[in-house]
């Protein structure tokens, strides 16, 4: 009987001890940015999806965010500083089901440390607890071994509190960035407000959304500026304090700036996509707002919102094209493709201009010789 | 097994498995907005070779490897998330394979990611080898390592050979034997240096064993190139778009992995061949 039970201790030992290690497996990580916030009803936030490989190199990842569509809708979704280049699926947002797909990769692969791939605006709707989750069945992360490789896979659920409003919020307004959700090109934020009289405040700017001002009156009231801000998301916190009163609820707003241009744009004009067409092939990438539109101009025709592979209306490539990348603040980025020029055309050119040249010598060395014949004469 | 230790003022680790290992420092107690931003790469490479730091497309720094080949380069940069990528170029002019990090880096901090250990660089002396003839794979790694090279086809084999003093490394194959029979296959690299360290994989080449003279024009190319220019690049991704969740489709070079369907399995093996 002890003989028995030893064994059974012995097993149980074992396979306890197995299934831990099978636990702390390499497992990728896919978690929102920050995990928890506090919100108030009726305002617009940011969430990040972020990805940590777990000391893995990988190179693709697809996912399902789901979310309450009771109490959240989905006011942007923002590829801006994403660490993923290429993308097989934008992010598709399903507004009855809650959720938001996409699909995209980095070519060569990367180990990832707490990388950004998304930023998602929210408007929250309603008050109670707003969790934000991945949903692991149509969710995967994919090693760069060459082989498509799933890797193990941990998420991480944000939990988001919306509150009701407090009664009484400080009304902040801004020449500079008059919208929250607008991205704007300017680096000096402006703020403004009205002060009450003898009342006292603490503010301060920052780009951590959980970020909360101190208890030190600041002498600057009423209006405030902030110069030379780098491009990023901002939140401007503040609170009042009226004589022998408390320091009042905090008052959040979100700023945010983006001044540089998308990176170089990468096309090709190719027949191999669709077979017998040329078409333009081309892709950019925005390090902080995101892509908002290409546009392809071919000659004086201007085609917005254009998608690649583009077909180019003109197959016979006689016309100049220009791409453009635009972000959300509408700074632009082209690249112009020259037209082809036949062999008959550029030796015509050639021709006409050796004859020009050679005119206009012709023309300097007669006038040249007339003038020594005539120096001649005077001697 | 991966650990993770927090302690204010003083550092984080996360210890990993291999040998790469990210360290960041935040001086205390000073206020860091005062402080550089540092990132400090170290590792292995070639000897004498170029090591390049790049991120998104801009090189940030460049430095020479002793003749042990080792490399230790320290970049300011401002503080946010970025994707670096460190590779090497070999004495003769061999690019070897990029590795590439995404980290997040903070205000103040000081952040050493140690132990890389940079793939073999790898060449042939041909894409194409008739049965009979034979096909020299070679590069350059650390000195006096040993190099393991797998020859893949529909299974993987597996070959010892020591580099050099200086670092280079060769084996020839000849086509036609077991396991380089008619067909395409595909080489990479790995190096255990003589402290055992091993390095990450080399790039993969491709090539093709014939029987005929005369090669078809994909004959050798990667499997991520679908339209055989030799580039696995923007084009060969609009062209797996274009056949997305198709089964069997028209081009068959976009179902990369011959299971029927064009999908994001295929994607990661594109990426796996990126040349851009």
């Amino acid at each position: 009987m002890f003989r028995f039970l030893k064994n059974i201790i012995i097993f149980s030992v074992l396979f306890l001890g197995a299934l831990f290690l099978v636990s702390k497996a390499e497992a990728a990580i896919i978690s929102t940015y920050p995990q928890e916030q506090n919100i108030s009803q009726g305002e617009n936030f940011t969430a990040e999806i972020r990805l940590d490989s777990e000391e893995e190199v990988i190179n693709t990842i697809e996912a399902e965010i789901i979310y309450p569509k009771d109490i959240l809708e989905v006011i942007d979704v923002s590829k801006g500083g994403s660490f993923l280049t290429l993308w097989v699926t934008d992010p598709v947002v399903k507004e009855k089901e809650g959720t938001i797909y996409f699909a995209g990769g980095i070519p060569n692969g990367s180990y990832v440390v707490n990388g950004k791939v998304l930023t998602i605006t929210f408007h929250a709707k309603r008050t109670g607890t707003a969790e934000i989750a991945i949903n692991k069945e149509k969710t995967g992360v994919y090693l760069n071994d060459g082989l498509g490789t799933k890797t193990n896979l941990n998420t991480i659920t944000g939990k988001y509190k919306i509150e009701f409003p407090s009664p009484y919020t400080i009304n902040l307004t801004s020449s500079t960035h008059p919208f929250e959700d607008t991205w704007y090109q300017t680096s000096t934020i402006i703020i403004s407000w009205e002060e009450r009289a003898n009342a006292a405040y603490s503010y301060k700017l920052d780009n951590d959304s959980q970020i909360e001002p101190d208890d030190k009156t600041e002498a600057v009231v009423g209006e405030v500026t902030f110069e030379n801000l780098k491009d990023g998301i901002y939140y401007f916190v503040i609170k009042e304090k009226l004589p022998d009163d408390d320091w009042g609820p905090i008052t959040r707003r979100r700023f945010m700036i983006d001044q540089t241009p998308p990176q170089p744009l990468e096309y090709y004009i190719t027949e191999d996509v669709i077979s017998g067409k040329k078409a333009l092939v081309f892709s950019a990438r925005d390090l902080t707002s995101g892509i908002e539109q290409y546009q392809v101009q071919e000659g004086e025709k201007v085609y917005a919102n254009s998608l690649s592979p583009f077909v180019l209306p003109d197959q016979s490539r006689k016309k100049v094209v220009i791409i453009r990348a635009i972000d959300k603040a509408g700074n632009v980025t082209e690249a112009t493709i020259q037209p082809i020029t036949s062999n008959s055309t550029s030796w015509s050119l050639i021709i006409i201009l050796t004859v020009v040249i050679v005119v206009i010598l012709v023309f300097l060395l007669s006038r040249f010789l007339n003038m020594q014949k005539g120096k001649n004469k005077g001697k | 097994m991966a650990i993770l230790m927090l302690a204010m003022g003083c550092s984080f680790v996360l210890a990993v498995t291999y040998e790469v290992a990210v360290t960041a420092t935040v001086p205390t107690p000073q206020p860091p907005e005062e402080l550089d931003t540092i990132v400090i790469f170290r590792g292995l490479a070639y000897p004498g070779s170029d090591v390049t730091v790049r991120q998104d497309g801009t090189v940030l720094a460049s430095v020479t490897t002793d003749p042990q080949a080792r490399f230790d380069v320290s970049i300011e940069i401002d503080p946010g998330v970025y994707t670096f990528s460190i590779f090497g170029e070999d004495i003769q002019g061999r690019e070897g394979r990029a590795s590439n990090f995404t980290l997040s880096l903070t205000q103040g901090t000081t952040t050493t990611v140690s132990g890389i250990f940079l793939g073999p660089t790898i060449d042939s002396d041909g894409t194409t080898v008739a049965v009979g003839d034979t096909i020299t794979i070679l590069g350059i790694t650390v000195p006096n390592s040993e190099v393991n090279v797998f020859i893949s086809s529909t299974a993987e084999a597996q070959y010892k050979i020591d580099a050099g003093s200086d670092g280079s490394w060769s084996k020839s194959f000849l086509a036609g034997s077991e396991g380089l029979e008619v067909g395409s296959h595909t080489g990479r690299a790995k190096a255990v240096a003589p402290d055992d360290s091993i390095s990450e994989f080399s790039k993969t080449i491709n090539f093709e064993v014939t029987a005929a003279e005369e090669p078809d024009e994909c004959a050798g190319r990667s499997v991520g190139d679908i339209n055989c220019d030799r580039l696995v690049n923007l084009v060969d991704f609009s062209i797996l778009l274009y056949y997305w969740n198709s089964t069997n489709p028209a081009q068959p070079r976009a179902d990369i992995n011959q299971d029927g369907t064009v999908n994001i399995t295929d994607f990661s093996i594109m990426l796996y061949y990126w040349t851009g």
